[in-house]
């Protein structure tokens, strides 16, 4: 495997065209608009490179302060639930049962498909008019489309964490259920008749092995609900809207001159993100060396 | 055991329930006409009402040339075909390197190469538009195409990393010591062994592009539509149980479901689920759930 | 390696320059075509010809309504496409469309080099490309079916031609189709005798009915036009419409402020009351104002509100045809004290790659049949005048209005005020933002002051 001199020429052509490739597409535009964040923007007229005139205008905000705290509230509790919620399910998967493929096929489902169907399902079945709703009505529990709790476009957001959930336990589940069919029940079963009960079988034999999906899932979960733009624009309150939804609204403002708010914008929600990865990665790592002390 | 066997069986049950049961009212959505506050049933069936309108409704519509169907759906397999190629094309040579090859910096560049599945996309998107309004290709598929190569590129690079690795290079260097030359290798023994990993990444590719919204959006400048930005627009506009929005949900889920229902008739080993080749080798390294 | 480097770069300056140039000469021709075609020196046929030569048109329209996609496939693609030209639709927020215009030209996209040929439009957005000099030129009066139309400045019926939102055409847009704001009620809730007639009632009905109302929040137009017909009721001096159609930037921001207070007055204190509000005097709780007029009318429909606002008095009619509206929907005169009524246009942008066929279009479009058909198939009155057409044709406009659910034309006609001007909407919506959206604790006149400099400047 390892051939390293002589080499140096094909690894490099070998990675040259992937890492070019985001080179360009994806490293460059963010350093156009971290330009841009600080004034730099001929095209309209501005060039005062380099001021944090826009920042300070944006971190200054009501808006975006608002938007901050909801961006990450619509982000934290749906990684919680569908966390906790796709592992355990995939712990009930793992035990081997007759029809378990059939059923999973339909817990994968929604893994396939974009975000917007999952948000067309919430607006179908959970909006005021919704079916839901009309069950309720049926039922008699409530009077009219006012008395069904407001799930969606208000600040409390549970139609865009809905969507979340819809998309996400599937994931975790997925993701873990994976590690545990990876391992085999053999783990378990041998912890079960030395005398440990499920829950201790569970917790200090399975879970560790499980938790670098679990911390990968959620890590991803978290980043993407983060930095999700279309189900917070579509199901969110009119205010406040969430930081990417805030940062297009900038970018959409007919003033150009104040574009580097919405380059601002989008410059905090990536250091948000960094910063976010960046610390959940070093717990990870702490929690896997006390583990390999103990 | 038994009782936990019991236990989990009820869950899985109720979750699958969960996922798929609210498919149904979008599908008599989708054939209704009339369908208001407080009806659990349609009032009106699409058939029934057929005639008596000025124009199409429901499926009438959506396959009329009105409702931009058509080209939306060409233009997502179009784009998506070619992304999927591109992105593996570029991918394959940089996996290679990484399955084979130790060097200084390697986790740096694997690092590298995986960041954009998390950094926010409407970072890059609104950088991107600017960078593409220079080179004069906004609203052109070569510039959308290219938009999708962020997402899907580091997702290829994981599979194919992954497949190299299963692939043992003895076999490789036993043929090139019989004499057969760099070609051969690859056709005969390379290409084979690494198929399934290449399908995977191609079929992959395609599914995260055919999924992609904001992207598309901000580059196509509304001039190129594709699935998901003719659904956010029917969304947007339409009311809870509307029946053109159902019936184009449904329509947009085809690509996924297909690729479920391949990724299942692949997954030979019936074994244990979860373990079919298309989820379990690509899925973990996946972002919250392909964008 | 440096004689690689030198020999790409003059490559890439040799087609850079191959580039420049064949734009430039596409530029002069574009340049040529407009000036000798608003001088007046081009005959119709010479247009013909060359929107035949360009081929194709890209047209930009709102696309929120299936009804009138429906149309434009069904109606609008084959008056165009007899001229063989190619019609491409394109929808989009008109907003959109704008930014795009601009975008282009920002980037150097100038003369005959855009992507926006004919655009679906009115009010400020109109107003932005004629401030920033992206129109076209003065062209309505130059086209054949201009006889069709009030277009003489000395007339006084052109005024409502020539002016959008207060804001001159200078004949670079034309008249397409006429809307009048309308409130709409679902009998099976409440009777047609029992819904309010003014904004003074209105505020009564809601405390009555806590969470049955709610407008669409601006800066969508609709929701803006909710609140310029709520300026000009509680318009202190008694004046309605009228100190609202000077240009802002003539106006004195203290004297706006005391103009606008009340209305602003009125929407904080019904707050609680509207959809999603406390049901409690002060508390507003979560306020719920749909961003879209769609988003409304699906609140309408599923029976959370009871009351729905559009622009199309006809629109009732179609959407209860097309299975969208219960047939117990109707038109409701509200607010008696003006019901604003305008008209939207056709413009084409200066940079339009091909102006000849969008010219072309437009005229197409202007036809007394195609006005005739938009009437009949999705409601929409015509933007033509019917009294300029044969006494044949003007019966078949009369014959093919459609039904009017509830209100009698005559009254509509009675309530007819014109829109705000132009300049006035960006500052609307911005202290609609703050004032109401944000909770701003600022004093009133601070925020109108700010968003009048804002919007001046």
């Amino acid at each position: 495997m390892n051939r390293r001199s002589g080499n140096t020429r094909a690894i490099l052509l070998g990675l040259a065209p992937a890492v070019l490739t985001l080179l360009l597409l994806f490293v460059g535009p963010l350093l156009l608009a971290l330009v841009q964040s600080f004034g730099h923007a001929p095209m309209f007229g501005l060039q005062e490179f380099p001021t944090v005139r826009f920042y300070r205008t944006v971190l200054g905000s009501r808006r975006f302060q608002a938007a901050l705290w909801y961006t990450l509230y619509y982000a934290l509790v749906p990684t919680i639930l569908s966390t906790v919620a796709g592992t355990a399910l995939a712990v009930a998967a793992s035990v081997r049962m007759r029809g378990s493929r059939f059923l999973t096929f339909f817990i994968r489902l929604p893994l396939v498909v974009p975000y917007l169907v999952g948000a067309a399902l919430v607006v179908a079945l959970f909006s005021n008019g919704g079916l839901i709703a009309r069950l309720l009505y049926l039922l008699g529990m409530i009077e009219a489309t006012g008395d069904f709790p407001r799930i969606l476009f208000s600040a409390g957001g549970w139609g865009i964490m809905l969507v979340y959930l819809f998309k996400q336990v599937p994931f975790v589940f997925i993701v873990v259920l994976s590690v545990l069919a990876g391992m085999g029940p053999e783990y378990r079963e041998a912890a079960r008749t030395l005398g440990a009960g499920p829950w201790r079988a569970f917790r200090h034999v399975v879970l560790p092995r499980i938790m670098p999906g679990i911390v990968t899932s959620s890590l991803l979960v978290f980043a993407f609900n983060f930095q999700s733009y279309e189900i917070p624009y579509l199901l969110g309150a009119s205010y406040p809207g969430t930081l990417p939804v805030e940062a297009l609204r900038r970018y959409q403002l007919p003033n150009l001159q104040r574009r580097p708010e919405a380059m601002a914008y989008v410059m905090v929600i990536t250091a948000f993100s960094g910063v976010v990865l960046f610390l959940y990665l070093r717990a990870y790592r702490r929690w896997e060396r006390s583990r390999g002390s103990l | 055991m038994k009782r936990q066997r019991y236990f989990g069986q009820i869950a899985l049950v109720l979750a699958a329930a969960l996922f798929a049961l609210p498919f149904i009212p979008l599908v008599l959505a989708s054939f209704s006409f009339r369908w208001h506050w407080p009806d659990i049933f349609p009032s009106m069936w699409m058939w029934e009402a057929r005639g008596t309108t000025p124009f199409p409704v429901g499926w009438d519509y959506l396959f009329s040339p009105v409702s931009g169907l058509g080209p939306a759906f060409l233009n997502t397999v179009g784009i998506g075909l070619a992304t999927a190629l591109l992105a593996t094309l570029i991918a394959l040579p940089a996996a290679r390197v990484l399955a084979r090859y130790n060097f200084p910096g390697k986790e740096a560049v694997e690092f590298f190469l995986l960041v954009p599945v998390i950094v926010p996309q409407i970072a890059v998107g609104i950088g991107m538009l600017m960078l593409f309004i220079r080179l004069g290709i906004t609203r052109s598929y070569v510039g959308i195409v290219l938009a999708h190569l962020v997402p899907t590129v580091p997702y290829a690079v994981r599979i194919l990393t992954s497949s190299f690795q299963n692939l043992d290079i003895a076999y490789e260097e036993q043929a090139r010591t019989l004499g057969a030359d760099r070609i051969s290798v690859l056709r005969f023994i390379v290409l084979p062994l690494v198929m399934p990993g290449l399908l995977t990444a191609l079929f992959f590719g395609f599914l995260i592009s055919s999924n992609v919204f904001l992207l598309t959006f901000l580059i196509s400048g509304g001039r190129i539509e594709t699935l998901p930005t003719l659904l956010f627009q029917f969304i947007e506009s339409g009311a809870p149980l509307d029946s053109t929005t159902a019936g184009l949900v449904l329509i947009v889920s085809i690509p996924g479901l297909v690729f479920l229902l391949i990724s299942d008739l692949f997954a030979r080993d019936g074994r244990s689920i979860g373990r079919t080749p298309v989820t379990s080798v690509t899925i973990p390294q996946g972002s919250g759930g392909p964008e | 390696m440096s004689t690689v480097r030198a020999a790409f770069l003059m490559s890439l300056a040799l087609v850079f320059a191959a580039c420049q140039n064949t734009s430039e000469d596409a530029a002069v021709a574009v340049d040529a075509f407009r000036r000798d075609f608003l001088a007046g020196e081009l005959s119709w046929d010479d247009v013909l010809a060359r929107a035949a030569d360009e081929g194709e048109v890209e047209f930009f329209h709102w696309g929120g309504s299936e009804a009138l996609n429906a149309w434009m496939e069904s109606s609008a693609r084959p008056a165009i496409e007899a001229f063989d030209i190619s019609l491409n639709l394109r929808r989009s927020d008109t907003g959109d469309v704008v930014n795009l215009i601009l975008a282009d030209d920002a980037s150097g996209r100038g003369l005959g080099r855009g992507t926006v040929d004919l655009v679906w439009i009115n009010g400020e957005n109109f107003r932005t490309l004629r401030d920033r000099g992206l129109l076209f030129g003065s062209f309505a009066s130059l086209l054949p079916n201009a006889r069709y139309f009030f277009l003489d400045p000395d007339d006084p019926r052109s005024s409502v031609n020539l002016f959008d939102f207060g804001t001159p055409t200078d004949g670079a847009e034309m008249p397409w189709a006429a809307f009048q704001f309308i409130f709409r009620i679902d009998t099976a809730r409440i009777s047609p005798e029992e819904a309010p007639v003014s904004f003074v009632e209105l505020e009564d009905w809601m405390r009555e009915h806590p969470g049955r109302f709610t407008y669409v929040a601006p800066p969508h137009y609709i929701g803006t036009t909710f609140v310029q017909t709520l300026m000009y009721e509680m318009n202190p001096d008694g004046t309605s419409f009228e100190p609202f159609l000077t240009d802002p930037a003539d106006a004195d921001p203290v004297d706006l402020a005391r103009l606008m207070e009340p209305a602003f007055a009125w929407l904080r204190r019904v707050e609680p009351f509207v959809l999603g509000g406390s049901g409690q005097d002060g508390r507003p709780g979560q306020p719920i104002y749909p961003a879209t007029a769609s988003a409304l009318q699906s609140r309408f429909v599923s029976g959370e509100v009871d009351f729905d606002m559009e622009f199309g008095v006809y629109d009732v009619d179609r959407d209860i045809r097309s299975g969208l509206y219960p047939q117990t929907v109707q038109n409701i005169i509200f607010p008696e004290t003006g019901m604003i009524t305008d008209k939207s246009f056709l413009a084409i942008p200066s940079n339009a790659p091909n102006p000849a066929a969008a010219l072309v279009a437009v005229n197409a479009l202007s036809s007394p049949e195609s006005h005739l058909s938009k009437l009949v198939e999705i409601g929409y009155a015509p933007g033509l005048d019917v009294p300029l057409l044969d006494a044949a044709m003007q019966e078949r406009f009369a014959d093919a209005a459609p039904d009017l659910r509830g209100v009698p034309a005559s009254d509509l006609a009675a309530r007819e005020v014109p829109n705000v001007n132009a300049g006035l909407v960006d500052i609307i919506d911005a202290v609609w933002l703050e004032y109401i959206a944000e909770r701003s604790s600022r004093a009133f006149v601070d925020i109108v002051e700010e968003s009048w400099r804002s919007a001046v400047e």
